[in-house]
């Protein structure tokens, strides 16, 4: 029967760094790692697991680097296969040739997560660590990295089977009235209500929102800065970022493009879409950076729009806010600097956009005033898009698991409270008990199933 | 006694008779053996049938055409509808039975059914060649037969214990069985249980005033599925308590109670524990509810359920004398608990046939259940099975979303048990459809299947198909087809109505259940091959490995239903089998349907 390949990967991020780590694993590990490293100690690896100091060289004898070889043989290793590592020089080349080397030794360059996959197929973790695992790759925020830090310490995990043991008390409690009917019912023993199960919901709607801050924290979100031209949208850009990325010059409708770049703000990392200025105009390279600003506008979660001093927000301003209706808005005035300075007053010509729930900030993106009251507008607009409005990931997974339960407690709250047959109220604990199980991987339905091949691609 | 017989079942308890009868009626020779007449099928500890989980039971036994459900019909004398306040899914029928009558009746359905013999022997040795039963060594004397079924309740090595008390026997000292070791030879794996009963009291010696009256219930049907059952006078039933008092003299002697002392090894029942077991588990319930029940009509003795106690015989009279109504009590059969050997049920298969020994079958208390109900169902399941495979007829198998009785035997065949098991509720994820009152609509099919269906049944049933069917698709009130209706059509006619509206009760939750019961059966009907090959399957883990190769599932339902399984070994193995199914996809399209129709010739 067909055995699995051996796969390689670095396993440390591309970029200089002081060391870099090549890891290999499948049933080749060992023979790549003997024909390519060079020991200082004598017989190594010696089983069950092994580490020396050594040389990595070319097949014919070309010294590449030296390095610390590592060997762990399977099951107990991390993906429950043999792995070997090599731990060399931190470097964007060097690391690269010693995984050219041990590619043409036999393996194949890894997918994105495929250790993670092989572990989770080998039974080394469970489902909801695996995917904590991947979430915390992907971090790249610092809230984020300690957001899934928690998530592979377990204290999500643990959480959940919290949740679950309060949901199996509540239903022990129910199912003893039933199954002993005749017992003395004494207060120790008192019928599980409505308070209890309210309770539990409670504590779920906590961890869906835990999920949903999550959820922002890794995979971040769009905003898209609009407005007319010449607003200083792009100065605002490169205050925000901190960089010169986006051309700035005098000439409006310089940015021809959308240029889009991801800023940490307040922990989340947020991809900023600077766009053309949007407005009528004539020029049609121009009108073509409009149609995908707009277009941008569309695909992102927020808005920020800038309008600026000494104008202020003028009537087409309004007609352009309008048209974002629904979308979650910040409206940027910059050129603070600016203000007052025609000597008109300073609400002449200031149009109250009417949004509710739609702050104006006030900006110079020039002496950088009011940044960081933007920075907290555009977090919180950001923080109170649901989460799991974001296609795909194991965090739809998990809120989808969470929602299902919070349904199924609603339910047995709902048969309580209606004095319906309690035998019902059993079957929606249950079924919420079950949900959190999904959520766990203690339970292997069909759909789960269906997810981990889907996102793991296995079986291809 | 002749030479050989079809099917030989060991042991007359509750299990026993139904597995005999059950053989004897699909047409097999059976010999049952019995060590004394007087104790077929005898309530050794509470005389009563039916209770949450239970009741359901036994209508299904009935609906199978087992005996159990005519006989307490019969032999009832006080009955009640438990949980009447809750949902139909839980509502149970709780009935004391005349404990006298009942054996008799039992006895008489033995004796009066064809191809049955009844013998009072031990049998001594079952002989098993090449995994295969050949015979039987009864009475010295070599007795041939195809299959064996093993119902001996607890009198495999037996060992009764009062206080310091201890003998070698099973209930009422009759002898232990010596037939362990020869099984043990066999590589079958024992456990070993204990149970216990309360004392029973002299019934004139009670003071009923001091205690609650709970008279019985007329009810609109019992546990029979096709005959109403007779009006009749019913004995009442008391409700009385321990105190502090009594559990200071708990207290005071645990150190000569047999199962805190060391004594007794075996592992107690945790739904029905000792009296002595209450008292320290619960050291915070100030009481503990005691029924004194009847044991026969206008008997001399009444039963204490809920004092089930292996305490020395001086405590029990200290202890009986503290409880309200029983202060003047005479004990006339003390309280005992019994240790005992049964066999480690997870060597069954579903059939509840032994998988490494053709031919051998086992059911009841011997297999760590305990209760006559779920001793009387697994003695139909082994006994029907047993003959069906001496005729080479597919098996009798009931799944878990089909029956309470399915839920038992999956139970006991996939998961085992560390204690002697008890049906609940609980136990069934499919609770609000296996109902007691729709356990024929379940089951009586497969009683006509495979032959177990007696003409009456089959008429009865066919007439509430008829009534069902106007019911569901006629207008409401369809009274003009009542009148030509006999007494018993009525009664049917009744029950049909009352079930289309339980139904209805439950209303979009039952079908929540149908939907989950199918995804259930989805995975039940994802066939492992026959020949997978476990060993070469890397992605497990060995110890999965190990009991998949052990217990050889047929279904990935039932490899998810093996403890020790985790959900990553069950993804793992469908996994390899998707991989193995992928080059050669035709091949195993036809290995998995071959073994689909041979299980379904």
């Amino acid at each position: 029967m067909e055995r699995a390949d051996t796969i390689a990967a670095i396993s440390t991020p591309h970029g200089v760094g002081g060391v870099a780590v090549i890891k290999i694993s499948g049933p080749d590990s060992k023979a790549i790692l003997e024909s390519c490293f060079s020991p200082a100690k004598r017989r190594f690896p010696s089983p069950p697991r092994d580490v020396s100091f050594g040389r990595v060289h070319t097949a014919d004898g070309k010294f590449i680097d030296e390095a610390v070889g590592l060997f762990f043989e399977g099951p107990r290793s991390y993906t429950g296969e043999d792995v070997a590592e090599l731990q060399c020089h931190g470097g964007t080349a060097v690391a690269r040739a010693i995984l050219t080397e041990v590619i043409s030794r036999g393996a194949r360059q890894a997918r994105a997560g495929e250790f993670t996959r092989r572990a989770l197929m080998n039974g080394k973790m469970p489902l909801i660590k695996a995917e904590a695992t991947l979430a915390i790759i992907n971090a790249r925020t610092e809230r984020a990295r300690a957001m899934a830090s928690d998530l592979i310490g377990g204290s999500y995990e643990m959480e959940a089977y919290e949740l679950k043991r309060g949901i199996i008390d509540a239903l022990a409690k129910m199912e003893a009235r039933l199954d002993w009917p005749d017992e003395l019912m004494d207060e120790e023993t008192a019928a599980v209500d409505a308070s209890s199960i309210a309770d539990l919901e409670g504590k779920v709607r906590g961890m869906i929102e835990e999920q949903s801050r999550g959820r922002l924290l890794i995979d971040g979100l769009k905003v898209a800065i609009i407005g007319r031209p010449n607003m200083g949208k792009s100065s605002l850009l490169n205050r925000i970022l901190g960089m010169d990325r986006a051309m700035v010059s005098e000439i409006p409708g310089t940015t021809r493009d959308t240029v889009e770049e991801t800023a940490n703000i307040e922990g989340i990392p947020i991809r900023f879409a600077d766009t053309a200025g949007i407005g009528s105009t004539d020029d049609p390279l121009i009108e073509a950076g409009v149609q995908r600003a707009k277009k941008a506008a569309l695909t992102s979660a927020v808005v920020v729009y800038v309008a600026a001093f000494p104008q202020g927000i003028t009537e087409e301003d309004v007609r352009e806010i309008r048209r974002l209706e629904g979308k979650p808005l910040v409206i940027a005035l910059n050129k603070s600097d600016l203000k007052g300075l025609s000597g008109e007053r300073v609400n002449s010509g200031h149009q109250d956009p009417g949004i509710p729930g739609c702050e104006v900030i006030e900006v110079s993106a020039k002496t950088g005033s009011g940044m960081k009251e933007l920075f907290r507008a555009i977090a919180e607009k950001a923080s109170s898009i649901g989460g799991h409005e974001q296609e795909g990931g194991y965090s739809a997974r998990w809120i989808s698991c969470l929602e299902g339960c919070l349904a199924s407690l609603a339910r047995a709250k709902g048969a309580l409270a209606t004095k319906a047959p309690p035998e019902l109220a059993c079957a929606d604990l249950r079924e919420a008990a079950y949900a959190i199980g999904e959520l766990l991987g203690d339970t292997t339905t069909d759909d789960v199933l269906d997810v981990i091949f889907d996102k793991f691609c296995i079986g291809k | 006694m002749r030479k050989g017989y079809d099917v030989i079942v060991i042991g007359l308890g509750h299990a026993g008779c139904e597995a005999a009868l059950a053989a004897a009626r699909l047409g097999a020779d059976v010999l049952a053996l019995t060590l004394r007449r007087d104790s077929i099928a005898r309530m050794s500890c509470n005389p009563s049938i039916g209770g949450p989980g239970k009741s359901q039971l036994v209508r299904e036994i009935d609906a199978l055409g087992g005996e159990m459900g005519s006989a307490a019909d019969d032999c009832y004398i006080h009955v009640r509808m438990l949980n009447s306040a809750k949902g139909p899914a839980v509502r149970a029928i709780r009935a004391q039975i005349d404990k006298a009558s009942y054996q008799a009746r039992m006895a008489a359905a033995l004796e009066s059914q064809p191809g049955l013999e009844v013998a009072e022997a031990e049998l001594e040795r079952v002989h098993i060649e090449s995994g295969r039963v050949t015979g039987a060594t009864i009475r010295g004397e070599k007795v041939s037969c195809r299959a064996v079924v093993l119902c001996s309740g607890t009198y495999l090595g037996g060992k009764t214990y009062i206080g310091e008390d201890v003998r070698e026997g099973g209930p009422e000292g009759f002898p232990a069985s010596a037939l362990t070791p020869s099984l043990l030879d066999e590589g079958i794996r024992f456990m070993r249980f204990k149970t216990g009963t309360s004392p029973r009291i002299a019934s004139d010696s009670i003071d009923y005033g001091r205690m609650e009256l709970q008279p019985g219930e007329d009810l609109p049907y019992c546990f029979s599925n096709i005959r109403k059952p007779l009006k009749r006078d019913q004995e009442d039933c008391w409700i009385t308590y321990t105190n502090e008092r009594t559990h200071a003299i708990i207290g005071d002697n645990i150190d000569r109670a047999p199962i805190f002392s060391g004594l007794i090894k075996g592992v107690g029942p945790r739904y029905c524990p000792s009296i002595e077991a209450k008292v320290v588990r619960f050291a915070g319930k100030h009481r503990h509810q005691l029924f004194v029940e009847p044991i026969t009509r206008g008997g001399r003795e009444k039963y204490v359920a809920g004092l089930a106690t292996s305490l020395p015989r001086d405590v029990q009279d200290r202890i009986v004398r503290t409880i309200p109504g029983l202060e003047g009590a005479v004990i006339t059969k003390y309280g005992y608990a019994i240790e005992y050997d049964c066999v480690d049920p997870s060597q069954l298969d579903h059939r509840l046939g032994f998988r490494h020994i053709e031919g051998l079958f086992s059911a009841g208390q011997s297999n760590g259940s305990s209760g006559y109900e779920e001793a009387a169902a697994q003695g139909l399941v082994a006994g029907a099975n047993a003959a069906l495979w001496i005729k080479g007829c597919p098996p009798l198998l009931i799944g878990r979303d089909q029956a309470y009785i399915g839920v038992l035997v999956d139970d006991l065949v996939m998961k085992g048990t560390d204690e002697p098991y008890r049906m609940l509720t609980a136990r069934a994820e499919y609770r609000l459809a296996l109902r007691q009152d729709n356990a024929d609509m379940r089951l009586t099919s497969e009683a006509v299947r495979i032959g177990l269906a007696d003409e009456a049944r089959k008429a009865a049933f066919e007439k509430k198909l008829k009534f069902k069917e106007a019911l569901t698709s006629g207008p409401p009130a369809d009274t003009g087809s009542e009148a030509g209706l006999t007494e018993e059509e009525m009664w049917l006619m009744q029950c049909v109505k009352e079930s289309l509206e339980l139904d209805g009760i439950y209303g979009g939750y039952i079908e929540k259940e149908r939907r989950m019961a199918a995804a259930f059966r989805r995975l039940e009907q994802q066939p492992i091959p026959e020949g997978a090959d476990y060993k070469s399957m890397y992605r497990l883990s060995a110890e999965a490995r190990e009991k998949l190769f052990e217990r050889r599932p047929s279904s990935i339902g039932e490899a998810y239903r093996i403890p020790g399984i985790s959900p990553s070994d069950i993804a793992a193995l469908i996994i390899h089998l998707r991989q193995e199914a992928n080059p050669d996809g035709r091949r195993l399209q036809g290995d998995i349907e071959g073994r689909l129709i041979g299980d379904r010739r």
